[in-house]
């Protein structure tokens, strides 16, 4: 059995709304043995477009495996100006003998390491310590964090560096943050954060 | 001058492999402060971290690869749930995340994720 199967995704916008599309389409070809009885099975696209908090799964009609198969999610939400909107996307075709059968990435996945200086706001305390950036360059730091965890009756230590991995669809903000973690900082200098 | 900072390897070069089990540790590290701090962007000490891991552990290869299987886990739903009961993962899953070929990244945008997802889904189905 083999797969020749793709995914777009597209963006747009006009003055009042923003309109994203997430499309799988594509067909297998299917040589039956007794370890993939093929000629069996079906396949079902599936996408995922996540615009802001609307939708999310949608899914096609299942086709044999050698048939065509076409499904797209559309989705759109009342945007205003100065305000950034999330989209998140995937596509799948799910086999009835495997499961998932054919996962893209989207090419608009972007990933970077993102370095935030973090200050202890309540010196004295211990386990849950709060927390605000302290950074030499920007006011707007790519990732950030509001307390820091130092262990169940632990001190708060003066200041940490915060690694994080930073996503987003486009390259540009808005990004989601992922935690690595947070060594302490030599000092409560202000440091070079990751800006925006 | 202002005080730089630099995590992990240089980009480009390989991440090293990791214990599966330092891995599901710190994965379930983050649930547990996500159920005790909800809703709030909280920090982790690195010491807390390490305490978590074996003795001698690659901390940083830990938290990076455990950060990658987060981010599968928010982008692509889907991909995962035939190894997902009750949102806790297989330890297949674990496994795989803790052993794939797997490069750093840096502070420059890089696109899509820094190992072969295709891959991922083909080790999962065995």
């Amino acid at each position: 059995m083999s797969q020749n199967y793709s995914s777009y995704q597209s963006e747009s916008g006009d003055a009042t709304h923003i309109y994203t599309s997430v499309l799988v389409d594509g067909s297998g070809t299917c040589n039956p043995t007794p370890d993939c009885p093929c000629g069996s099975a079906t396949h079902t696209p599936k996408a995922y477009n996540k615009l802001s908090s609307a939708g999310g799964w949608g899914s096609g009609s299942p086709q044999c495996v050698s048939c065509y198969l076409s499904y797209q999610n559309n989705q759109s939400i009342a945007a205003t100006a100065g305000t950034d909107y999330v989209f998140q996307a995937t596509g799948e075709v799910v086999c009835s003998i495997f499961g998932v059968y054919f996962f893209l990435q989207f090419p608009g996945v972007h990933v970077s390491i993102a370095n935030t200086k973090e200050e202890t706001t309540t010196p004295g305390l211990n386990t849950w310590c709060p927390s605000t950036p302290i950074c030499a360059n920007t006011t707007n730091p790519r990732c950030k964090v509001s307390s820091i965890y130092e262990g169940s009756n632990q001190p708060c230590h003066a200041a940490h560096w915060c690694e994080f991995i930073a996503t987003s669809s486009s390259g540009t903000a808005p990004y989601s943050c992922y935690l690595l973690n947070c060594p302490d900082a030599i000092d409560t200098t202000p440091g070079l954060c990751t800006p925006q | 001058m202002a005080e730089t900072h630099h995590f992990g390897g240089a980009p480009g070069t390989s991440v090293p492999t990791v214990d599966s089990e330092d891995l599901k540790a710190i994965w379930q590290l983050h649930r547990e402060i996500a159920i005790q701090q909800p809703g709030q962007t909280v920090g982790i000490d690195h010491s807390v971290i390490a305490g978590r891991c074996k003795p001698g552990t690659d901390v940083n290869a830990v938290a990076y690869r455990t950060s990658m299987l987060q981010i599968l886990y928010n982008i692509a739903p889907g991909s995962l749930a035939p190894w997902t009961k009750n949102t806790e993962l297989d330890d297949v899953v674990f496994r795989i995340a803790a052993e794939i070929p797997m490069d750093w990244i840096g502070t420059e945008q890089h696109k899509g994720l820094p190992f072969d997802l295709d891959e991922f889904v083909r080790r999962l189905r065995g």
